[in-house]
């Protein structure tokens, strides 16, 4: 069965076609759970809905038809950002750069781990600056290239590289600190010479996906 | 929930969700799709029914409001993951147990079953604020007890039916409004100190919030905090914690950390009551028998402790000024 592309979907939805909407809206949508799930304590359910109304709402606007997923990630990060702007005070700017969401959202998050080098590394991406965050959760996670990335949140390609590997020393001091368990650190240490290759990779511009 | 195109990772898996989470948004996904692309809104079953929203969290497990297919009841659906196996097997011995027992503050269990998405149990939904909200604005000593001894009643039956409770605290017990309390999550609670463990490192909190904890660890007793058998009087100790926060405004057992909450339940540690509060030494007393660290010296059982608390309610049989002062007493904080 051949997989009807992003682009293709994307331009049917445009001309009204709803089930090619749907569709890209199921391709998508645990994604966007996975997105929200480390990121805030308590239900992102609204800012799900919210991403997904908005990519509704501006679908005209995607750029590159190759990019939904850029764009669709682009808009979840906005309404990430503009909900932590809601929750701060108002006087307060929220920095992506430098506020992380164990600031930002204390509390729970609703993404649960069954297993504890899971569990720490969960924690430990919490604590480092939200834009760092996000950046490896969607080199990792999402299998996302770091043009596509920095295509999703307006970013130099440069700089998603450099942020790549910076985020990835943040976590790994993150982990340092937060460790009280010995072993339990270095193994999830361990894995993350596992990413590290990953990081390489991507810094030599080749594609994962 | 992956895309299999996507290579493999080692740490780049992101977790899973729990079972609670994926139905959750399984229904969310339907309704958003529902209204984005002008579908038919498809409804999320499990069993016989079709979850309509979350209602809570507890220990064991997450708690939707559901609707019997059948005939449209408006009920609670509780669902424990299958990754928690001895939850599972609790709820299904003890949901039948449940299932049997028919009290006027219990909350009546109508069915146990099985689903690819773990066990679960639907009971009446009960609508109202926890003891804790309810103890948001002080409490006449006598209101407190009004409203807690049938509970312990309830309590006793079960005790009777060999049944325990195993986590009673202020977050399990809710009061609708006609004033009528309502036990829940009977026999439900995982037993400590795995709780514990799970509460600090499994369960919903990240590493950092071992503070969550201190809700349950001052309510156990401290045979349940160090592992040893629990019985009915497990559960009369729990009970005695929420008559003493509910009696005096504040926990007996309390500590800036988990780990100094549970020291001061080990130790017997109480707080002393605040002189603020004017409650009967005939009412305190009983309570702090429940709350002897030693389960020997505590009441034989929840219905001694209820007979040692009921007498104290009966106005003494003596003239009417001495009644008017107790009609008074009953009426002061």
């Amino acid at each position: 069965m051949t997989r009807i592309g992003d682009a293709q979907l994307l331009a049917a939805w445009r001309d009204g076609d709803l089930t090619a909407g749907g569709a890209l809206f199921e391709r998508y949508y645990a994604a966007v759970v996975r997105f929200f799930g480390n990121k805030v304590s308590g239900d992102p359910a609204d800012l799900i809905q919210e991403t997904f109304e908005a990519c509704t709402r501006s679908r005209d606007h995607v750029r590159d038809d190759n990019g939904f997923r850029s764009f669709l990630f682009g808009v979840a990060y906005n309404v990430l950002r503009r909900h932590y702007e809601r929750t701060r005070r108002r006087d307060e700017r929220v920095d992506p750069t430098t506020a992380s969401v164990a600031e930002l959202s204390p509390g729970p998050a609703t993404m649960v781990a069954s297993r504890d080098e899971h569990r720490l590394l969960l924690t430990a991406l919490r604590r480092i600056p939200l834009e760092f965050q996000v950046i490896l959760e969607l080199f990792y996670w999402e299998s996302m290239t770091s043009a596509a990335i920095a295509e999703s949140l307006d970013m130099p390609h440069g700089t998603v590289r450099s942020r790549l590997r910076r985020a990835r020393q943040l976590v790994e001091e993150a982990l340092r600190e937060l460790g009280d368990d010995p072993g339990l650190t270095a193994r999830t240490l361990e894995n993350l010479e596992g990413w590290a290759a990953q990081i390489r990779q991507a810094q030599g511009g080749l594609s994962n996906s | 929930m992956s895309d299999p195109r996507a290579p493999k990772r080692p740490m780049g898996t992101p977790p899973p969700l729990d079972a609670a989470a994926r139905l959750e948004h399984e229904r969310l996904r339907l309704e958003l799709r529902a209204r984005l692309f002008k579908e038919p809104r498809a409804a999320v079953h499990v069993g016989g029914y079709e979850l309509l929203h979350p209602l809570g969290q507890g220990g064991s497990g997450s708690v939707f409001a559901v609707r019997r297919t059948e005939d449209g009841r408006s009920l609670a659906l509780k669902l424990v993951d299958p990754g928690m196996p001895r939850a599972v097997e609790r709820l299904r011995r003890e949901g039948r147990a449940m299932a049997a027992l028919t009290h006027p503050h219990i909350v009546e269990v109508h069915e146990v079953g099985e689903h690819e998405d773990g066990a679960y149990l639907v009971m009446d939904r009960i609508d109202g604020i926890s003891v804790r909200q309810w103890l948001e604005s002080p409490r006449p000593w006598a209101r407190v007890l009004d409203l807690l001894l049938p509970v312990a009643d309830g309590l006793a039956a079960a005790h009777d039916q060999g049944i325990l409770h195993r986590d009673i605290k202020p977050e399990n017990i809710v009061v609708d409004a006609r004033d009528h309390a309502w036990l829940l999550d009977f026999g439900l609670a995982k037993p400590l100190p795995d709780s514990v463990v799970e509460t600090t490192s499994a369960f919903r909190q990240p590493l950092t919030q071992a503070g969550a904890v201190l809700g349950t660890v001052g309510y156990v007793a401290p045979e349940h905090l160090l592992g040893d058998p629990v019985d009915a009087r497990s559960d009369q100790f729990s009970l005695c914690t929420v008559l003493y926060e509910a009696l005096l405004g504040q926990a007996p057992f309390a500590g800036k950390t988990a780990e100094e909450a549970g020291l001061a339940v080990l130790r017997g540690q109480i707080r002393p009551p605040p002189p603020e509060r004017a409650v009967p030494r005939a009412v305190l007393d009983p309570v702090l028998r429940g709350l002897d660290s030693d389960p020997a010296r505590r009441h034989a059982s929840v219905a001694a402790l209820r007979e040692a608390l009921v007498r104290t309610t009966r106005p003494p049989e003596t003239s009417g000024r001495l009644r008017r002062w107790w009609k008074s007493l009953r009426e002061r904080r």
